[in-house]
């Protein structure tokens, strides 16, 4: 039976132990159970197999769903990313994924309001298009992007830095419970259940956007890198860009003042949104007003 | 894990020479990944296997239903055999949890009993990912199943969590009574591969009899009679809070030292167990709120005033007498009512259909803390909490950690399932009543009907002794005439913790008596104002049944749609008795008269908001009066009404009350 197999996975995929799944990756087992019981590290790893379950089943009760990488419905094109997760987690209908071509949006928490006016022209353009907005959900253009999409009549798409079980998430599912419940949003995260907002994974999950999105839109950037009270930060706008372009997804970005937008236009890393493209992926939509 | 190192464990842990039949062969079971379920009597040594393990696998966590049987084996576990056991329950408070949930992670638990919900608490949460659980055992499992004699649904949630734990945490459910169709449904549930081990359930010790009555009357003088004639102390069941309340009453007036017992009773039923315990009372007339977690070997009997609503549920209830192998006695009082009685409680279990979508469609517009959807619903918590429950069960809701429930998909609620679930129940029923009748061996009867074919004649039953009870002295029955005459009034509403009337009766039954019929016409039919007779009967009903020195004045509930029926009856009744009345109930809005309504829900929602109390009561003690009663909810309202307007101790009198819900 499947479903007594999960914890194995989550002890796989949220554990300390990255030799093993380095191995697990390149064996790729059919059997996760017997893999697993044959590995050194299963000593450490059994003991912790009920209180994963009771995670997962608090997790489940709350209408959500798990995927591991082996399940027909897990999305091919997350394996375009380094490392695709080994389980995803997710609260909404899965299947959105399928029903549209999905556009990622990405932009600053802060968002200056030229920028916030855009985000809502380009979601709602895009939606009329009929593409599904995928983005990181965060607040600012993440959201503002989601809320058009879903006024406009389209699907969203939320790939979320924090376990779906964390506080924050939970504010945001009632928030936003009403496009959960109508199929029309779906919010997904590969981090373990009660796993805390972190910038490090704020930034992993860029590559799952990208992965998942035939393109991206950058609205708003902050620069590559800026000093922060005497501490470098990255901006996670730019680097969603540099990661959906390495992937060779197609990256736009407004040509608005913002630093980031004019170094991704200068590197070439995103083209200008709004100008016609020499041989378009996507030549079946209008994409541009 | 070898049968040798087994028996070194149960020897040098448990100071036993060797296992009872089955019990090794459930332990290694359930140590090499299969599913285990029990299915013995009580005294088998269930626990034993799960101490076992414990003992074997370090913390496991057992799932219980009630508190008062986590603490019975929490103590027996510790005290017996040294196993460091312990509970977190909602009766501890949050610092009191917090120790024992750090002992736990700390490796100091061995035996953790929790209730299912305790899966949803928040704390429990913050925790669980530190609880080194390694195995996980379902006691009573028959409530996993609705075809079992005690659903309940939050059991469902551990149902899901096991799906879920892999083959190297052992699983074992334990239950001392499951039918085959329970057997079969708890196995379809926590899934396969599948052990069963299920006993015999013969028990020797106890005779079956049982005794037709009937009138109430013959029931009273039966219970009287049987309580002179049985050695020991026991128990007296009853289907209804308000019967236990009244045959007690009777019985304490016949001179026994009985006291009644029911869920609506707080703190006192602990001092009640322990002095049915210490041989101090007779016996406890009580609901099946006592049972599971009553630790008394000695029960000596045990008599139903009522036909309970299936086999297993009597059963099981008989169950705990004769624990300890002695000669115990279990009488069935069979009255013909009893089929409506409990076809009634079957009936009316589950809320109605429109409260189901109407907290369904509040969930899918905003999600809700418990209190807000009582607030705007108005249904009763018991009603609210199936209805919750019920609704996560089906995955149309949920709850998340912060308390708010909200929808997770739109959907149909699924009512069909529950109306097959009521089919069943009444066909339970039906074999329930057929144990009146039939020919065979009782106790092979009840063994069969729970699946266990081996059961023989058991030789002591008043079927194989072809002997029945001997009858009571003829003299017994002027009394118990007296006291049936006036039957109590269904009151179960509770305020502030306490139940909200005093005591209540009605002057007669409604249908098929003289003052019933009156009532109709006078009422229904408007034959005019109750004739002086009537006055006097109730006047002289009252002063018997009421301290009437301690009762300042008379309120009359006020009529749902026109006419001074009720007044004129309560204002001369006031008269007659020289006791103030006082008219303080008044109707903010027109009501529908309370029996267009089908359940209890919807008449107490029809008078919602509908009464207020005129006055300030300062304390004052009220007889408050109605014409006729059936659910008992009008009476109830106005009660809470009067309680909120400082009322003290209240009393409720009617002309008459229905036999039966719904015989209006």
């Amino acid at each position: 039976m499947e479903e007594r197999e999960w914890v194995y996975w989550m002890l796989l995929a949220h554990g300390e132990h990255r030799d093993l799944r380095k191995r697990f990756r390149q064996q790729q087992p059919a059997d996760i159970g017997a893999f697993l019981r044959d590995q050194p590290e299963w000593t450490q790893m059994e003991p912790l197999l009920t209180q994963e379950a009771l995670v997962l089943h608090q997790f489940l009760q709350q209408g959500g769903q798990f995927l591991t990488c082996y399940h027909p419905e897990y999305p091919a094109r997350l394996h375009d990313a380094s490392a695709p997760p080994l389980v995803l987690y997710a609260l909404g209908k899965l299947a959105l994924l399928e029903s549209a071509p999905l556009a990622a949006i990405a932009g600053s928490r802060n968002p200056s309001e030229e920028a916030q006016t855009q985000t809502q022209r380009v979601a709602q353009h895009l939606t009329e298009q009929g593409y599904g907005i995928i983005t990181g959900f965060a607040k600012g253009i993440d959201q503002i992007a989601a809320r058009t999409a879903l006024e406009a009549g389209g699907i969203v798409v939320g790939i979320l830095p924090q376990g779906l079980l964390s506080k924050l998430t939970q504010q945001l599912v009632r928030e936003w419970m009403q496009p959960l419940n109508d199929d029309r949003l779906l919010l997904l995260s590969e981090l373990h259940p009660l796993a805390g907002w972190s910038s490090g994974a704020a930034m992993m999950r860029n590559r799952l956007v990208a992965a998942l999105a035939e393109f991206v839109v950058i609205i708003e950037s902050g620069a590559r890198e800026s000093l922060k009270n005497g501490k470098k930060v990255f901006s996670g706008t730019y680097q969603c860009a540099e990661v959906a372009h390495k992937m060779g997804r197609t990256v736009y970005a407004l040509d608005l003042p913002a630093p980031g937008n004019q170094q991704l236009l200068k590197t070439g890393i995103a083209r200008r949104w709004g100008e016609p493209l020499e041989q378009s992926h996507h030549s079946q939509l209008h994409l541009f007003p | 894990m070898h049968s040798q190192d087994l028996m070194t464990v149960l020897r040098e842990r448990f100071g036993f020479d060797a296992f009872r039949d089955g019990q090794e062969e459930a332990i290694l079971a359930a140590l090499e990944g299969r599913r285990v379920l029990l299915i013995q009597p009580t005294g088998w040594g269930k626990s034993l296997v799960y101490q076992m393990i414990a003992a074997l696998r370090g913390l496991t966590l057992v799932f219980s239903p009630l508190r008062a049987l986590m603490r019975d084996q929490v103590r027996q576990a510790c005290e017996r055999y040294a196993l460091r056991a312990d509970t977190v329950n909602s009766d501890m408070d949050e610092e009191e949890q917090q120790a024992v949930l750090e002992r736990a992670v700390n490796g100091q638990i061995d035996l953790l009993y929790i209730a299912p919900e305790r899966l949803s608490n928040p704390l429990w949460q913050e925790y669980q990912l530190r609880l080194p659980i390694r195995a996980v055992v379902i006691d009573e499992a028959h409530c996993v199943s609705v075809w079992g004699h005690d659903f309940r649904p939050e059991y469902r949630r551990i149902v899901h969590l096991v799906r879920l734990l892999p083959p190297e945490v052992p699983v074992v459910a334990v239950t001392a009574t499951a039918t085959p169709r329970v057997e079969q449904d708890v196995r379809e549930q926590i899934g396969e591969p599948f052990h069963i081990l299920r006993g015999a359930l013969t028990r020797p010790n106890l005779r079956l009899f049982v005794q037709r009555v009937n009138s109430d009357a013959e029931k009273l003088v039966w219970l009287d009679h049987l309580l002179r004639l049985l050695p020991g102390s026991g128990l007296v069941y009853t289907a209804t809070r308000g019967n236990s309340e009244w045959v007690a009453q009777y019985l304490q007036e016949r001179g026994h030292t009985v006291a009644y017992y029911h869920a609506g009773l707080g703190a006192e039923r602990t001092a009640l167990e322990q002095q049915l315990i210490r041989n101090e009372l007779k016996a406890l007339v009580c609901t099946n709120a006592l049972g599971m977690g009553l630790d008394k070997p000695d029960l000596r009997f045990v008599i139903h005033a009522e036909t309970p609503a299936s086999p297993l549920h009597y059963y099981q209830e008989i169950g705990r007498a004769g624990r300890d192998g002695e000669p115990s006695w279990c009488v069935l009082l069979a009255h013909p009512d009893d089929k409506i009685l409990q076809e009634n409680m079957i009936r009316n279990s589950r809320p109605a259909p429109n409260a189901y979508q109407q907290v369904y469609t509040l969930l899918q517009q905003s999600p809700m803390r418990e209190r807000e959807l009582s607030l705007e619903t108005g249904l009763t918590q018991n009603s609210l909490r199936t209805i919750l429950y019920d609704l996560m069960d089906q995955g149309l809701i949920t709850r998340d950690s912060e308390r708010y429930y909200r929808a997770i998909r739109r959907g149909q609620i699924d009512h069909f399932h529950y109306q097959a679930i009521l089919e069943a129940k009444l066909h339970d029923l039906e074999a329930m009543l057929a144990y009146w009748e039939t020919s065979e061996c009782r106790m092979r009867y009840l063994c069969r009907f729970l699946g266990d074919e081996t059961a023989r004649n058991c030789g002591v039953c008043d079927r194989c002794q072809q002997k029945g009870l001997p009858p009571p002295e003829p003299a017994l029955f002027a009394e118990a005439e007296r006291f049936a005459y006036h039957p109590p009034l269904p009151l179960s509403g509770v305020y502030q913790k306490e139940p909200v009337y005093v005591q209540g009766y009605a002057l007669s039954y409604y249908g098929g008596t003289p003052i019933g019929e009156v009532v109709h016409r006078c009422k229904y039919e408007s034959g005019g104002a109750l004739p002086d007779w009537v006055i006097q009967q109730a006047a002289t009903c009252v002063r018997e049944r009421f301290p009437l020195q301690q009762i300042d004045a008379l309120v009359p509930i006020p009529p749902s749609v026109s006419g001074g029926f009720v007044e004129d009856f309560a204002r001369r009744l006031a008269q007659q008795l020289g006791v103030p009345y006082m008219p303080v109930l008044q109707k903010t809005r027109a009501t529908r008269p309370q029996k267009e309504w089908t359940n209890k829900v919807q008449k107490a929602e029809n008078l919602k908001d509908a009464l207020l109390c005129t006055q300030p009561l300062n304390g004052k003690r009220l007889l408050v009066v109605d014409d006729v009663s059936d659910s008992g909810v009008t009476l109830e309202v106005a009660g809470k009404i009067l309680k909120k307007a400082g009322a003290g101790a209240l009393y409720a009198f009617c002309l008459a009350r229905t036999r039966h819900r719904g015989d209006l």
